[in-house]
Protein backbone atom coordinates (compact mmCIF):
# COMPACT_ATOMS: atom_id res chain seq x y z
CA UNK A 1 0.00 0.00 0.00
CA UNK A 2 2.67 2.59 0.99
CA UNK A 3 4.47 1.76 -2.41
CA UNK A 4 1.42 2.14 -4.57
CA UNK A 5 0.89 5.41 -2.36
CA UNK A 6 4.22 6.98 -3.55
CA UNK A 7 3.48 6.01 -6.73
CA UNK A 8 1.11 8.10 -7.24
CA UNK A 9 2.63 11.35 -5.95
CA UNK A 10 5.36 10.06 -9.08
CA UNK A 11 2.89 11.00 -12.07
CA UNK A 12 5.96 11.18 -14.20
CA UNK A 13 7.14 7.98 -13.03
CA UNK A 14 3.66 6.65 -13.51
CA UNK A 15 4.14 7.71 -17.23
CA UNK A 16 7.22 6.52 -17.94
CA UNK A 17 6.27 3.08 -16.46
CA UNK A 18 3.17 2.91 -18.23
CA UNK A 19 4.97 3.49 -21.02
CA UNK A 20 7.87 1.06 -20.71
CA UNK A 21 4.98 -2.01 -19.89
CA UNK A 22 3.55 -0.97 -23.34
CA UNK A 23 7.04 -0.90 -25.17
CA UNK A 24 7.55 -4.45 -23.16
CA UNK A 25 4.22 -5.90 -24.40
CA UNK A 26 4.87 -4.43 -27.92
CA UNK A 27 8.03 -6.07 -28.21
CA UNK A 28 6.85 -9.71 -27.19
CA UNK A 29 3.81 -9.62 -29.53
CA UNK A 30 6.17 -8.68 -31.85
CA UNK A 31 8.63 -11.06 -31.08
CA UNK A 32 5.97 -13.97 -31.09
CA UNK A 33 4.54 -13.04 -34.35
CA UNK A 34 1.07 -11.60 -32.74
CA UNK A 35 1.94 -7.64 -34.27
CA UNK A 36 3.18 -8.26 -38.00
CA UNK A 37 6.63 -7.04 -37.72
CA UNK A 38 6.89 -5.44 -41.32
CA UNK A 39 3.81 -3.61 -40.28
CA UNK A 40 4.85 -2.54 -36.39
CA UNK A 41 8.39 -3.07 -35.57
CA UNK A 42 10.00 -4.24 -31.96
CA UNK A 43 10.56 -1.33 -29.92
CA UNK A 44 13.93 -2.23 -29.71
CA UNK A 45 14.64 -2.30 -33.56
CA UNK A 46 12.98 1.58 -34.05
CA UNK A 47 15.33 2.55 -31.26
CA UNK A 48 18.50 1.18 -32.96
CA UNK A 49 16.91 2.69 -36.36
CA UNK A 50 17.97 6.26 -34.87
CA UNK A 51 21.63 5.75 -35.56
CA UNK A 52 21.06 5.18 -39.38
CA UNK A 53 18.66 7.09 -39.59
CA UNK A 54 20.12 10.27 -38.00
CA UNK A 55 23.08 9.16 -40.74
CA UNK A 56 21.01 8.92 -43.85
CA UNK A 57 18.97 11.83 -43.50
CA UNK A 58 20.00 13.85 -40.53
CA UNK A 59 17.12 13.26 -38.08
CA UNK A 60 18.21 15.84 -35.74
CA UNK A 61 18.57 18.23 -38.08
CA UNK A 62 15.21 17.78 -39.73
CA UNK A 63 14.11 17.51 -36.25
CA UNK A 64 14.69 21.61 -35.31
CA UNK A 65 13.74 21.97 -38.62
CA UNK A 66 10.19 20.69 -37.70
CA UNK A 67 10.31 22.37 -34.24
CA UNK A 68 11.23 25.67 -36.14
CA UNK A 69 8.62 25.31 -38.42
CA UNK A 70 5.73 24.47 -35.92
CA UNK A 71 7.43 27.27 -33.31
CA UNK A 72 7.12 29.90 -36.09
CA UNK A 73 3.20 28.89 -36.92
CA UNK A 74 2.59 28.53 -33.41
CA UNK A 75 4.29 32.29 -33.20
CA UNK A 76 2.29 33.84 -36.07
CA UNK A 77 -0.99 31.67 -34.37
CA UNK A 78 -0.77 33.78 -31.08
CA UNK A 79 0.16 37.29 -32.10
CA UNK A 80 -2.65 36.92 -34.29
CA UNK A 81 -5.46 34.81 -32.72
CA UNK A 82 -5.24 36.40 -28.97
CA UNK A 83 -5.60 39.69 -30.37
CA UNK A 84 -8.31 38.53 -32.51
CA UNK A 85 -10.38 36.15 -29.47
CA UNK A 86 -9.94 40.03 -27.35
CA UNK A 87 -11.45 41.61 -30.07
CA UNK A 88 -14.40 39.32 -30.54
CA UNK A 89 -14.92 39.26 -27.13
CA UNK A 90 -15.07 43.29 -26.55
CA UNK A 91 -17.22 42.94 -29.70
CA UNK A 92 -20.26 41.14 -28.37
CA UNK A 93 -21.98 41.12 -31.90
CA UNK A 94 -18.78 40.17 -33.99
CA UNK A 95 -18.57 37.34 -31.62
CA UNK A 96 -21.54 36.00 -31.96
CA UNK A 97 -21.59 36.61 -36.01
CA UNK A 98 -17.67 34.54 -36.45
CA UNK A 99 -17.54 31.86 -33.55
CA UNK A 100 -19.53 29.51 -35.48
CA UNK A 101 -17.72 30.28 -38.67
CA UNK A 102 -14.63 29.76 -37.12
CA UNK A 103 -15.58 26.66 -35.51
CA UNK A 104 -16.58 25.56 -39.01
CA UNK A 105 -13.44 26.37 -40.46
CA UNK A 106 -11.81 24.46 -37.69
CA UNK A 107 -13.38 21.48 -38.49
CA UNK A 108 -12.74 21.87 -42.15
CA UNK A 109 -9.31 19.48 -43.64
CA UNK A 110 -7.43 22.55 -44.50
CA UNK A 111 -4.59 20.41 -45.06
CA UNK A 112 -6.22 19.47 -48.52
CA UNK A 113 -5.71 22.55 -49.33
CA UNK A 114 -1.96 22.22 -49.97
CA UNK A 115 -2.20 22.57 -53.63
CA UNK A 116 -3.38 26.46 -53.38
CA UNK A 117 -0.72 27.26 -50.74
CA UNK A 118 1.70 25.84 -53.23
CA UNK A 119 0.45 28.41 -55.63
CA UNK A 120 0.66 31.14 -53.66
CA UNK A 121 3.92 30.43 -51.39
CA UNK A 122 5.82 28.26 -53.50
CA UNK A 123 7.32 25.09 -52.67
CA UNK A 124 9.12 27.11 -49.92
CA UNK A 125 9.18 27.02 -45.75
CA UNK A 126 6.53 30.27 -46.55
CA UNK A 127 4.12 27.08 -47.51
CA UNK A 128 4.61 25.48 -44.20
CA UNK A 129 4.23 27.74 -42.16
CA UNK A 130 1.17 29.19 -42.91
CA UNK A 131 -0.54 26.10 -43.63
CA UNK A 132 0.25 25.11 -39.65
CA UNK A 133 -0.73 28.59 -38.94
CA UNK A 134 -4.47 28.49 -40.07
CA UNK A 135 -5.21 25.12 -37.89
CA UNK A 136 -3.09 27.00 -34.86
CA UNK A 137 -4.67 30.29 -35.22
CA UNK A 138 -8.45 29.09 -34.93
CA UNK A 139 -8.78 27.39 -31.57
CA UNK A 140 -6.56 29.91 -30.03
CA UNK A 141 -9.07 33.12 -31.25
CA UNK A 142 -12.09 30.78 -30.23
CA UNK A 143 -10.51 29.71 -26.45
CA UNK A 144 -9.29 33.45 -25.64
CA UNK A 145 -12.47 34.76 -26.03
CA UNK A 146 -14.39 31.81 -24.67
CA UNK A 147 -11.59 32.47 -21.60
CA UNK A 148 -11.93 36.28 -21.32
CA UNK A 149 -16.29 35.25 -21.39
CA UNK A 150 -15.23 33.08 -18.44
CA UNK A 151 -14.17 35.44 -16.33
CA UNK A 152 -16.02 35.68 -12.94
CA UNK A 153 -18.14 38.59 -12.44
CA UNK A 154 -17.14 39.02 -9.02
CA UNK A 155 -13.19 39.33 -9.56
CA UNK A 156 -14.43 42.18 -11.97
CA UNK A 157 -16.55 43.93 -9.83
CA UNK A 158 -13.84 43.38 -6.96
CA UNK A 159 -11.64 45.34 -10.05
CA UNK A 160 -14.33 47.73 -10.40
CA UNK A 161 -14.34 48.75 -7.01
CA UNK A 162 -10.60 49.70 -6.73
CA UNK A 163 -11.27 52.01 -9.44
CA UNK A 164 -8.78 50.07 -11.76
CA UNK A 165 -8.32 51.08 -15.50
CA UNK A 166 -9.31 49.22 -18.43
CA UNK A 167 -5.61 48.18 -18.49
CA UNK A 168 -5.10 47.20 -15.92
CA UNK A 169 -8.20 45.13 -15.32
CA UNK A 170 -7.16 43.49 -18.30
CA UNK A 171 -3.99 42.26 -17.13
CA UNK A 172 -4.02 41.72 -13.51
CA UNK A 173 -7.85 40.22 -13.50
CA UNK A 174 -8.92 39.09 -17.16
CA UNK A 175 -5.82 37.68 -18.67
CA UNK A 176 -4.78 35.77 -15.86
CA UNK A 177 -8.40 34.09 -15.00
CA UNK A 178 -8.48 33.47 -19.11
CA UNK A 179 -4.90 31.94 -18.77
CA UNK A 180 -5.73 28.23 -18.37
CA UNK A 181 -8.40 28.58 -21.27
CA UNK A 182 -6.32 30.71 -23.63
CA UNK A 183 -3.58 28.05 -23.12
CA UNK A 184 -6.09 24.98 -23.74
CA UNK A 185 -6.53 26.52 -26.77
CA UNK A 186 -2.85 27.12 -27.79
CA UNK A 187 -1.97 23.44 -27.03
CA UNK A 188 -4.82 22.30 -29.27
CA UNK A 189 -3.60 24.82 -31.76
CA UNK A 190 -0.35 23.43 -31.40
CA UNK A 191 -1.11 20.14 -31.89
CA UNK A 192 -3.04 20.82 -35.29
CA UNK A 193 -0.28 23.20 -36.11
CA UNK A 194 2.46 20.00 -36.23
CA UNK A 195 0.55 17.59 -37.64
CA UNK A 196 -0.57 19.62 -40.39
CA UNK A 197 3.36 20.74 -40.46
CA UNK A 198 4.03 16.88 -40.77
CA UNK A 199 1.35 16.07 -42.89
CA UNK A 200 2.28 18.53 -46.15
CA UNK A 201 6.20 18.07 -45.35
CA UNK A 202 4.86 14.01 -46.02
CA UNK A 203 2.70 15.35 -48.43
CA UNK A 204 5.20 17.28 -50.67
CA UNK A 205 8.13 15.88 -50.28
CA UNK A 206 9.40 18.84 -48.10
CA UNK A 207 10.76 19.89 -44.75
CA UNK A 208 11.58 18.08 -42.28
CA UNK A 209 10.38 14.96 -40.18
CA UNK A 210 7.21 14.48 -42.57
CA UNK A 211 9.53 14.06 -45.49
CA UNK A 212 12.18 11.59 -43.32
CA UNK A 213 8.33 9.87 -42.68
CA UNK A 214 7.53 9.45 -46.14
CA UNK A 215 10.77 8.14 -47.56
CA UNK A 216 10.83 5.63 -44.82
CA UNK A 217 7.37 4.82 -45.55
CA UNK A 218 8.48 4.33 -49.16
CA UNK A 219 11.76 2.28 -48.22
CA UNK A 220 9.29 -0.10 -46.22
CA UNK A 221 11.99 0.70 -43.64
CA UNK A 222 9.18 -0.18 -41.09
CA UNK A 223 12.01 0.84 -37.71
CA UNK A 224 12.99 3.63 -39.27
CA UNK A 225 9.54 4.88 -40.23
CA UNK A 226 8.71 4.56 -36.43
CA UNK A 227 12.11 6.13 -35.06
CA UNK A 228 10.75 9.24 -37.26
CA UNK A 229 7.28 9.27 -35.85
CA UNK A 230 8.96 8.99 -32.21
CA UNK A 231 10.92 12.41 -33.39
CA UNK A 232 7.42 13.68 -34.58
CA UNK A 233 5.86 13.15 -30.98
CA UNK A 234 9.22 14.40 -29.29
CA UNK A 235 8.32 18.26 -31.30
CA UNK A 236 4.94 17.65 -30.01
CA UNK A 237 6.45 16.90 -26.20
CA UNK A 238 8.61 19.43 -26.18
CA UNK A 239 5.87 22.12 -26.90
CA UNK A 240 3.41 20.59 -24.62
CA UNK A 241 6.24 20.83 -21.83
CA UNK A 242 6.95 24.37 -23.08
CA UNK A 243 3.40 25.92 -22.83
CA UNK A 244 3.01 24.06 -19.70
CA UNK A 245 5.42 26.00 -18.15
CA UNK A 246 4.73 29.36 -19.94
CA UNK A 247 1.36 28.68 -18.00
CA UNK A 248 3.09 28.06 -15.04
CA UNK A 249 4.99 31.14 -14.93
CA UNK A 250 1.93 33.28 -16.17
CA UNK A 251 -0.16 31.95 -13.44
CA UNK A 252 1.71 30.55 -10.65
CA UNK A 253 -1.33 29.69 -8.27
CA UNK B 1 -44.68 -37.40 -46.98
CA UNK B 2 -45.67 -35.18 -50.17
CA UNK B 3 -44.48 -32.28 -47.72
CA UNK B 4 -41.23 -33.63 -47.28
CA UNK B 5 -40.46 -34.33 -50.67
CA UNK B 6 -41.40 -30.84 -51.68
CA UNK B 7 -39.26 -29.46 -49.34
CA UNK B 8 -36.40 -31.62 -50.35
CA UNK B 9 -36.88 -30.86 -53.89
CA UNK B 10 -36.73 -26.99 -53.04
CA UNK B 11 -33.83 -27.57 -50.79
CA UNK B 12 -32.00 -29.46 -54.09
CA UNK B 13 -32.95 -26.60 -56.48
CA UNK B 14 -31.43 -23.77 -54.26
CA UNK B 15 -28.82 -25.61 -53.92
CA UNK B 16 -28.35 -26.70 -57.47
CA UNK B 17 -29.01 -22.55 -58.21
CA UNK B 18 -26.84 -21.34 -55.62
CA UNK B 19 -23.85 -24.32 -56.72
CA UNK B 20 -21.43 -22.02 -59.06
CA UNK B 21 -21.49 -19.06 -57.10
CA UNK B 22 -20.68 -20.86 -54.25
CA UNK B 23 -17.64 -22.21 -56.83
CA UNK B 24 -16.42 -19.00 -57.70
CA UNK B 25 -13.06 -18.94 -55.72
CA UNK B 26 -13.08 -15.17 -54.22
CA UNK B 27 -9.85 -12.93 -54.78
CA UNK B 28 -9.10 -9.12 -53.32
CA UNK B 29 -7.72 -7.53 -55.53
CA UNK B 30 -6.08 -3.59 -54.96
CA UNK B 31 -5.48 -1.41 -57.60
CA UNK B 32 -2.25 0.52 -56.82
CA UNK B 33 -3.98 3.65 -58.79
CA UNK B 34 -6.85 5.28 -60.32
CA UNK B 35 -7.77 6.40 -63.61
CA UNK B 36 -4.60 5.05 -65.49
CA UNK B 37 -5.09 3.45 -68.66
CA UNK B 38 -3.61 0.39 -67.51
CA UNK B 39 -5.86 0.23 -64.48
CA UNK B 40 -8.67 -0.55 -66.49
CA UNK B 41 -7.65 -4.32 -67.61
CA UNK B 42 -9.13 -5.34 -63.95
CA UNK B 43 -12.59 -3.96 -64.70
CA UNK B 44 -12.19 -5.35 -68.24
CA UNK B 45 -11.89 -8.91 -67.01
CA UNK B 46 -14.59 -8.05 -64.55
CA UNK B 47 -17.65 -6.29 -66.62
CA UNK B 48 -16.60 -8.69 -69.67
CA UNK B 49 -17.32 -11.86 -67.51
CA UNK B 50 -13.65 -12.91 -67.74
CA UNK B 51 -13.49 -13.51 -63.89
CA UNK B 52 -16.39 -15.64 -63.79
CA UNK B 53 -15.34 -17.48 -66.44
CA UNK B 54 -12.33 -19.29 -64.92
CA UNK B 55 -14.34 -19.27 -61.57
CA UNK B 56 -13.46 -16.37 -59.72
CA UNK B 57 -15.04 -13.48 -58.16
CA UNK B 58 -12.69 -10.68 -57.99
CA UNK B 59 -13.35 -7.41 -55.84
CA UNK B 60 -11.67 -4.86 -56.68
CA UNK B 61 -10.61 -1.58 -54.66
CA UNK B 62 -8.17 1.41 -55.36
CA UNK B 63 -5.54 2.32 -52.91
CA UNK B 64 -3.73 5.15 -52.41
CA UNK B 65 -0.52 4.76 -54.12
CA UNK B 66 1.76 2.42 -54.50
CA UNK B 67 3.41 1.73 -50.91
CA UNK B 68 -0.17 1.61 -49.25
CA UNK B 69 -1.22 -0.74 -51.74
CA UNK B 70 1.45 -3.07 -51.32
CA UNK B 71 0.98 -2.54 -47.94
CA UNK B 72 -2.81 -3.83 -47.66
CA UNK B 73 -1.36 -7.00 -49.41
CA UNK B 74 1.50 -7.63 -47.20
CA UNK B 75 -0.90 -7.59 -44.39
CA UNK B 76 -3.03 -10.20 -45.91
CA UNK B 77 -6.13 -7.39 -46.12
CA UNK B 78 -6.10 -7.80 -49.81
CA UNK B 79 -4.63 -11.20 -51.88
CA UNK B 80 -3.52 -9.41 -55.06
CA UNK B 81 -2.16 -6.02 -55.96
CA UNK B 82 -2.36 -4.50 -59.93
CA UNK B 83 0.25 -1.70 -61.23
CA UNK B 84 2.59 -1.55 -57.70
CA UNK B 85 6.00 -0.24 -58.58
CA UNK B 86 8.78 -3.31 -58.99
CA UNK B 87 10.69 -0.69 -56.87
CA UNK B 88 8.82 -1.00 -53.96
CA UNK B 89 8.05 -4.82 -53.97
CA UNK B 90 11.48 -5.25 -54.09
CA UNK B 91 12.44 -3.19 -51.25
CA UNK B 92 9.40 -5.12 -49.18
CA UNK B 93 10.78 -8.25 -50.58
CA UNK B 94 14.21 -7.29 -48.74
CA UNK B 95 12.98 -7.16 -46.00
CA UNK B 96 11.08 -9.99 -45.71
CA UNK B 97 7.74 -9.21 -47.00
CA UNK B 98 5.87 -12.16 -48.01
CA UNK B 99 5.21 -10.99 -51.29
CA UNK B 100 5.72 -12.37 -54.92
CA UNK B 101 5.46 -10.85 -58.49
CA UNK B 102 2.88 -12.30 -60.48
CA UNK B 103 3.51 -10.45 -64.10
CA UNK B 104 4.30 -7.40 -65.57
CA UNK B 105 2.09 -4.67 -65.46
CA UNK B 106 4.84 -2.45 -67.71
CA UNK B 107 7.64 -2.36 -69.27
CA UNK B 108 9.77 1.03 -69.88
CA UNK B 109 8.13 4.15 -68.74
CA UNK B 110 6.32 5.12 -72.30
CA UNK B 111 3.16 6.28 -70.33
CA UNK B 112 4.72 8.90 -68.85
CA UNK B 113 5.28 12.26 -70.80
CA UNK B 114 6.46 15.91 -69.57
CA UNK B 115 4.65 18.85 -70.79
CA UNK B 116 4.91 22.59 -70.35
CA UNK B 117 2.67 25.52 -70.71
CA UNK B 118 1.83 26.54 -74.37
CA UNK B 119 3.91 29.88 -74.37
CA UNK B 120 6.61 27.88 -72.85
CA UNK B 121 10.20 28.42 -75.33
CA UNK B 122 10.89 24.77 -74.56
CA UNK B 123 10.11 22.56 -77.57
CA UNK B 124 11.86 19.62 -76.36
CA UNK B 125 13.01 17.74 -73.72
CA UNK B 126 16.58 18.66 -75.59
CA UNK B 127 15.91 22.73 -74.95
CA UNK B 128 15.87 22.24 -70.98
CA UNK B 129 18.51 23.89 -70.27
CA UNK B 130 20.73 24.32 -66.23
CA UNK B 131 17.90 26.70 -65.31
CA UNK B 132 14.74 24.76 -65.81
CA UNK B 133 13.06 22.32 -63.30
CA UNK B 134 12.42 18.51 -64.84
CA UNK B 135 9.79 17.80 -62.82
CA UNK B 136 9.34 14.11 -61.16
CA UNK B 137 6.66 13.05 -58.04
CA UNK B 138 9.07 11.96 -55.69
CA UNK B 139 12.88 10.17 -54.75
CA UNK B 140 12.67 6.93 -55.99
CA UNK B 141 9.89 6.68 -57.84
CA UNK B 142 9.38 5.38 -61.03
CA UNK B 143 9.38 9.01 -62.81
CA UNK B 144 12.57 10.05 -60.65
CA UNK B 145 14.09 7.15 -62.37
CA UNK B 146 12.96 8.51 -65.45
CA UNK B 147 14.28 11.76 -65.22
CA UNK B 148 17.89 10.62 -64.26
CA UNK B 149 17.85 8.05 -67.59
CA UNK B 150 16.34 11.09 -69.97
CA UNK B 151 18.60 13.11 -68.60
CA UNK B 152 21.71 10.77 -69.12
CA UNK B 153 20.63 9.72 -72.49
CA UNK B 154 20.07 12.84 -73.98
CA UNK B 155 22.57 15.07 -71.98
CA UNK B 156 20.31 17.25 -70.02
CA UNK B 157 21.57 19.64 -67.55
CA UNK B 158 17.78 21.08 -66.29
CA UNK B 159 17.86 20.29 -62.26
CA UNK B 160 14.99 17.49 -61.39
CA UNK B 161 12.45 19.03 -58.96
CA UNK B 162 9.96 16.84 -56.91
CA UNK B 163 6.74 17.80 -57.35
CA UNK B 164 4.00 15.55 -56.24
CA UNK B 165 1.58 13.77 -58.02
CA UNK B 166 0.27 14.58 -61.72
CA UNK B 167 -2.14 17.22 -59.85
CA UNK B 168 0.16 18.75 -58.15
CA UNK B 169 2.76 18.90 -60.92
CA UNK B 170 -0.18 20.39 -63.04
CA UNK B 171 -0.46 23.25 -60.33
CA UNK B 172 2.56 24.03 -60.19
CA UNK B 173 3.14 24.46 -63.88
CA UNK B 174 0.52 26.24 -64.64
CA UNK B 175 1.25 28.70 -61.50
CA UNK B 176 5.01 28.80 -62.99
CA UNK B 177 6.76 27.54 -60.36
CA UNK B 178 8.54 25.00 -62.41
CA UNK B 179 9.60 25.19 -66.33
CA UNK B 180 7.93 21.36 -66.81
CA UNK B 181 5.17 19.00 -65.55
CA UNK B 182 4.97 15.39 -65.57
CA UNK B 183 1.61 13.46 -66.13
CA UNK B 184 0.92 9.84 -67.37
CA UNK B 185 -1.48 9.42 -69.88
CA UNK B 186 -4.51 10.01 -70.33
CA UNK B 187 -4.29 12.33 -67.35
CA UNK B 188 -3.79 16.24 -68.36
CA UNK B 189 -5.40 15.29 -71.68
CA UNK B 190 -7.97 17.68 -71.77
CA UNK B 191 -4.84 20.21 -71.10
CA UNK B 192 -3.40 19.31 -74.55
CA UNK B 193 -6.79 18.99 -76.16
CA UNK B 194 -7.18 22.57 -75.20
CA UNK B 195 -3.81 24.07 -76.55
CA UNK B 196 -2.54 24.60 -72.66
CA UNK B 197 -0.08 22.36 -72.19
CA UNK B 198 2.02 20.98 -75.09
CA UNK B 199 4.42 17.87 -74.80
CA UNK B 200 8.27 18.39 -74.82
CA UNK B 201 8.77 14.24 -74.40
CA UNK B 202 7.57 10.51 -73.15
CA UNK B 203 9.28 7.83 -70.92
CA UNK B 204 10.37 6.11 -74.27
CA UNK B 205 13.29 8.58 -74.42
CA UNK B 206 14.54 6.79 -71.23
CA UNK B 207 16.01 4.07 -73.43
CA UNK B 208 17.59 2.29 -70.96
CA UNK B 209 14.34 1.58 -69.03
CA UNK B 210 12.58 -0.03 -71.80
CA UNK B 211 12.16 -3.24 -71.92
CA UNK B 212 12.64 -3.28 -67.96
CA UNK B 213 9.58 -3.71 -65.82
CA UNK B 214 8.54 -0.82 -64.04
CA UNK B 215 5.64 -1.84 -62.70
CA UNK B 216 3.96 -5.38 -61.23
CA UNK B 217 1.10 -7.06 -60.37
CA UNK B 218 1.99 -9.02 -57.26
CA UNK B 219 0.33 -11.26 -54.58
CA UNK B 220 0.80 -11.80 -50.89
CA UNK B 221 2.68 -15.65 -50.95
CA UNK B 222 0.71 -17.08 -47.69
CA UNK B 223 -2.57 -16.67 -50.33
CA UNK B 224 -0.37 -17.92 -53.57
CA UNK B 225 0.73 -21.07 -52.00
CA UNK B 226 -2.97 -21.54 -51.29
CA UNK B 227 -4.27 -20.58 -54.20
CA UNK B 228 -1.70 -21.23 -56.81
CA UNK B 229 -4.40 -22.20 -59.38
CA UNK B 230 -6.88 -19.45 -58.64
CA UNK B 231 -3.68 -17.03 -59.52
CA UNK B 232 -3.46 -18.77 -62.63
CA UNK B 233 -6.79 -18.57 -63.46
CA UNK B 234 -6.29 -15.06 -62.43
CA UNK B 235 -3.77 -14.15 -64.78
CA UNK B 236 -5.45 -15.96 -67.62
CA UNK B 237 -9.02 -13.60 -67.06
CA UNK B 238 -6.73 -10.75 -66.97
CA UNK B 239 -5.10 -11.31 -69.92
CA UNK B 240 -8.25 -11.80 -71.77
CA UNK B 241 -9.32 -8.42 -70.24
CA UNK B 242 -6.55 -6.54 -71.10
CA UNK B 243 -7.02 -7.75 -74.90
CA UNK B 244 -10.55 -6.30 -74.80
CA UNK B 245 -9.12 -3.20 -73.29
CA UNK B 246 -6.95 -3.16 -76.23
CA UNK B 247 -9.38 -4.14 -78.66
CA UNK B 248 -13.15 -2.77 -77.97
CA UNK B 249 -13.95 0.72 -78.54
CA UNK B 250 -17.13 -0.54 -76.88
CA UNK B 251 -14.16 -0.85 -73.56
CA UNK B 252 -12.58 2.74 -73.84
CA UNK B 253 -16.07 4.08 -74.13
CA UNK B 254 -16.87 2.15 -70.80
CA UNK B 255 -13.12 3.37 -69.03
CA UNK B 256 -13.86 7.16 -70.27
CA UNK B 257 -17.37 6.79 -68.79
CA UNK B 258 -16.05 5.07 -65.51
CA UNK B 259 -13.57 7.67 -64.67
CA UNK B 260 -15.76 10.73 -66.20
CA UNK B 261 -12.79 11.15 -68.87
CA UNK B 262 -13.50 12.87 -72.54
CA UNK B 263 -13.95 9.78 -75.25
CA UNK B 264 -11.70 11.88 -77.53
CA UNK B 265 -9.16 12.17 -74.99
CA UNK B 266 -8.77 8.51 -73.98
CA UNK B 267 -9.07 6.63 -77.54
CA UNK B 268 -5.45 6.87 -78.19
CA UNK B 269 -4.47 5.11 -74.93
CA UNK B 270 -3.81 2.01 -76.71
CA UNK B 271 -0.97 3.70 -78.51
CA UNK B 272 -0.44 5.66 -75.75
CA UNK B 273 0.69 2.57 -73.80
CA UNK B 274 1.80 -0.06 -76.53
CA UNK B 275 0.61 -3.83 -75.68
CA UNK B 276 3.50 -5.30 -76.42
CA UNK B 277 5.26 -3.07 -73.16
CA UNK B 278 2.07 -4.28 -71.31
CA UNK B 279 1.73 -8.02 -71.57
CA UNK B 280 2.44 -9.94 -68.15
CA UNK B 281 5.51 -11.39 -69.51
CA UNK B 282 8.27 -11.66 -69.47
CA UNK B 283 9.20 -9.81 -66.06
CA UNK B 284 12.35 -8.38 -67.63
CA UNK B 285 15.56 -6.57 -66.35
CA UNK B 286 15.37 -7.69 -62.50
CA UNK B 287 19.08 -7.70 -62.23
CA UNK B 288 19.03 -3.49 -63.19
CA UNK B 289 16.18 -2.75 -60.66
CA UNK B 290 17.99 -4.64 -58.09
CA UNK B 291 20.94 -2.11 -58.57
CA UNK B 292 18.76 0.77 -59.23
CA UNK B 293 17.48 0.18 -55.59
CA UNK B 294 20.75 -0.25 -54.19
CA UNK B 295 21.28 3.05 -55.33
CA UNK B 296 18.27 4.50 -54.34
CA UNK B 297 18.44 2.97 -50.67
CA UNK B 298 15.66 1.10 -51.31
CA UNK B 299 17.62 -2.04 -50.18
CA UNK B 300 21.07 -2.65 -47.84
CA UNK B 301 22.41 -4.87 -50.77
CA UNK B 302 21.59 -6.35 -53.84
CA UNK B 303 19.20 -9.02 -53.78
CA UNK B 304 20.81 -12.30 -54.86
CA UNK B 305 20.24 -14.65 -57.71
CA UNK B 306 17.88 -17.13 -56.11
CA UNK B 307 15.94 -14.34 -54.22
CA UNK B 308 15.29 -12.55 -57.59
CA UNK B 309 14.20 -15.92 -59.05
CA UNK B 310 12.16 -17.15 -55.53
CA UNK B 311 10.65 -13.53 -56.35
CA UNK B 312 8.90 -14.19 -59.48
CA UNK B 313 5.91 -16.82 -59.89
CA UNK B 314 5.66 -15.83 -63.44
CA UNK B 315 2.08 -15.95 -64.39
CA UNK B 316 1.39 -17.66 -60.69
CA UNK B 317 3.16 -20.26 -61.89
CA UNK B 318 6.14 -21.38 -59.56
CA UNK B 319 9.57 -20.04 -60.57
CA UNK B 320 11.05 -21.89 -63.15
Amino acid sequence: MTGSFKLSKSPVLVGGLGVAVFLCVLEIAVETGMVMELVVPRPSDTFLAFSPVQEDMDLVGNFFVTLGMTAASTGIALAIGVPFGYFLYRNRRYGIAYEGWLAAAFAAPTVLLYPLFLVIFGRTYLTLIMMGFIPGAIPIVIQTRQGLLGVSQTLLNVGRSFNVSEREMFWKIQLPSAVPTIFTGIRIGVMYTLVNIVAIEYLIDFGGLGRIVSEMYFRFDTPGTYASIVAVILVSVFFYWGFGRIEKWLRPV
Amino acid sequence: MAQYLKTAALAAIAVAVAAPAAALDKVRMVNSTKVVFETEHPYSAKENGMFEKYGLDVSIIHGSGGAASLQAVITGSQDVVWGNGVLGVVSAYAKGAPIRVLGSNIRGVPDLYWYVKTDSPIKSFKDLKAEHEFAYSRPGSTTNLAVLFIKEALNIPAKPVSVGGPSGSRTQLMSGQVATGWSVFPLNKNLLREKKIRIIGTGAAAAELTGTTIRVIAANVNWLEKNRDAARRLMNALTEGQARTYSSDEQLKAYAKRWKLNYEDIKSAPMDTPLNSSTFLPVAGLEKINKIALENKKIKKLLTKEQLHELVHPMGNKPI
